[in-house]
């Protein structure tokens, strides 16, 4: 009985969403700044992918003294840094690292966030209560110093900051997607399907979650850009990947002590730091947009 | 009302507990021990061992928590730094003051530059007096503070020498950590004042207040402002956690003696009084600023004053 409902409505759901999605795309194509935001780091993505093909990561990591502290020219674009590395090279591959801890804890802290914020924003009574009171501690702690404590302990590397900077962000996306949950929780459509008999996790997974799926999306992408500044703070203080691998954080690091006689060093690597955070949250401020018109501004 | 507060003082006990437990058994994960830390590679093993004897270290975890509580509600004591024998509690007492100077005067940079241009481009809406604040500030809420810091230490000491670069000499010593970790803070203030003044200015009371013939001005800065700096004020308190982490970054560059460099060079050298410490106050003036904001609404808002006095709560 219960499955023959399900089968029914399924492409009904199907046609529902995919002429929901075309309806966002064809509004976020409008967005000129937004559009601009998605093109400026698709480039970033596909050239950090691939970075091997452009310069060798042996080029990142060869020291050659003659060139210390060389200005940009035809041959080094972005000049060299204290050791007389290619900074380009140094960027390139440093934009893989970045990239990468800022898309991975964005989409870990999506999944943990998501899931636990709608469990316990349904569920809600006790378990309600005991992980909100958890979440209040964690989040009465500044988060790059929860971060930089959680590095120190678990050692240096791209996946234990991804597991440190996730830590610090899933309180505050738990609440976001809690509220939202609170929210549809209340809509009558939830109280038919519980009525119908439906498990608590069917309605979780189908109704509750689908319907958030807007406010996630914009959180998340939001949250690719401050995730890309969390790391580069950490790494700027010391506390990120192993030396020498580059990191656009480190990089500006390194480049800070020689400020006065080369400040190409912190130029180029702050400027894709900026860059990669400013794309992502002008495509975030557009689809928040080309998903709910009515909140447009 | 005072109801109200106690009870929120009371729900930061359990935090501050959890704060520091949490801390407590993070940094104690970190590799190594503080004698072989202090005393470097060539140490003799009985040398360490007798200085971790010394610092209590040699005790098992839980009973380190439990005298390092004690001795905090009772005594009043966070221990001593494993690196510098000296009180945290003093340390901190000496580098508080610095921290909380340049998150405030940062916070109030960005209010300054932050609501008045947010409204401007509300009222201003998609024209060039929108636009620009609009873009200016989406831009300056992508940078870091400490990249910001950089420049601005390249051009106003470096090349100008208009500010010291390092330290605290005087006053001037703050203007750029200031600008700094405002600008970015700033911008976030801008977009939210403007988004919220945008949801204001379309309600009815403010149509109201139009027809019965109030001028612009009166609108705008009576009526409308004062419902929507609500939002900006929760914005601007929530948002204060991620300020702190910027003036962490802000003070090692500037050479701050402030309690995030005190806590980052604790971290790096598993000095757990030290962390623990300073994550401990940094958690109760989080909490503090919070209820800070929580109670300004009530003078914002009589309808919230109505709540918090209410039996209810």
């Amino acid at each position: 009985m219960n499955q023959v409902s399900v089968d029914a409505a399924a492409p009904v759901i199907v046609f529902r969403k995919e002429s929901r999605w075309k309806e966002v795309w064809r509004r976020l194509k409008k967005d000129r700044l937004a559009m601009f935001g998605l093109a400026v780091i698709s480039t970033m993505i596909i050239l950090a992918l691939l970075a091997d093909f452009i310069v060798s990561y042996e080029a990142a990591l060869k020291m050659n003294l003659r060139l210390k502290l060389a200005p940009p020219s035809a041959v080094h674009w972005f000049g060299c840094d204290g050791y007389g590395r290619d900074l380009f090279a140094r960027c390139l591959h440093g934009a893989r690292v970045s990239l990468t801890v800022g898309f991975a804890t964005s989409i870990a802290t999506l999944i943990v966030g998501s899931l636990l914020g709608a469990m316990v924003g349904y569920i809600g009574g006790k378990l309600d209560d005991i992980v909100m009171r958890a979440l209040d501690i964690f989040s009465a702690i500044p988060s790059t110093l929860f971060a930089m404590a959680v590095v120190a302990a678990m050692g240096s590397g791209i996946v234990n900051i991804c597991i440190a900077i996730s830590l610090t962000n899933i309180p505050g996306f738990v609440r976001i997607v809690r509220s939202s949950v609170l929210n549809i929780a209340e809509q009558e459509y939830i109280e038919a399907s519980r009525a119908g008999g439906t498990s608590t996790l069917r309605i979780l997974l189908k109704h509750v979650l689908p319907n958030s799926v807007g406010t996630l999306i914009v959180q998340t992408t939001a949250n690719v850009a401050s995730m890309i500044l969390t790391a580069a703070t950490l790494s700027f203080l010391g506390l990120g990947i192993n030396p020498p691998q580059p990191e656009w954080g480190a990089l500006v690091s390194e480049g800070k002590e020689f400020l006065r006689t080369a400040p190409h060093l912190i130029l180029f690597p702050g400027v894709m730091i900026c860059v990669a955070s400013f794309s992502m949250s002008v495509l975030g401020d557009g689809l928040r947009d080309a998903l709910d018109p009515r909140l447009r501004t | 009302m005072h109801r109200f507060i106690f009870k929120r003082l009371l729900m930061m006990i359990p935090i501050v507990i959890g704060v520091s437990f949490l801390i407590f058994v993070i940094i104690d994960m970190i590799p190594g021990d503080p004698g072989s830390n202090l005393l470097g590679a060539g140490a003799r093993q009985e040398d360490i061992d007798m200085l971790n004897e010394e610092l209590g270290y040699n005790l098992p975890l839980m009973q380190r928590y439990g005298k390092y509580m004690y001795d905090a509600i009772f005594r009043l004591d966070l221990g001593k730094s494993y690196a510098t024998k000296k009180p945290v509690i003093t340390e901190i007492g000496n580098r508080l003051p610095v921290s909380l100077r340049v998150a405030f005067n940062a916070i109030l940079f960005s209010l300054v530059f932050g609501v008045p241009l947010g409204v401007l481009s509300a009222v201003k809406q998609n024209t060039v007096f929108d636009r620009v604040p609009t873009g200016l500030a989406l831009l300056l809420a992508a940078q870091p503070a400490f990249l910001i810091g950089l420049v601005l230490m390249l051009i106003f000491s470096l090349w100008l020498g208009w500010f010291p670069a390092n330290g605290i000499a005087s006053w001037k010593s703050y203007v750029m950590p200031m600008i700094a970790l405002g600008l970015p803070y700033g911008g976030r203030q801008l977009r939210f004042t403007r988004s919220s003044m945008l949801e204001t200015i379309r309600q009815d009371y403010v149509r109201t207040a139009r027809a019965k013939g109030a001028t612009e001005r009166m609108v705008i800065w009576k009526h409308a402002m004062k419902n929507a700096l609500l939002p900006v004020i929760t914005v601007a308190g929530n948002s204060f956690g991620i300020l702190i982490g910027g003036a962490i970054a802000t003070e090692t560059l500037f050479g701050l003696p402030g309690l995030g460099s005190f806590i980052v060079s604790g971290i790096k050298q598993k000095d757990v009084p030290v962390v623990t410490g300073g994550i401990i106050v940094f958690a109760v003036v989080f909490s503090f600023v919070i209820l800070a904001v929580d109670l300004s609404y009530a003078f914002v808002d009589p309808r919230i004053k109505a709540k918090y006095s209410g039996r209810g709560r």
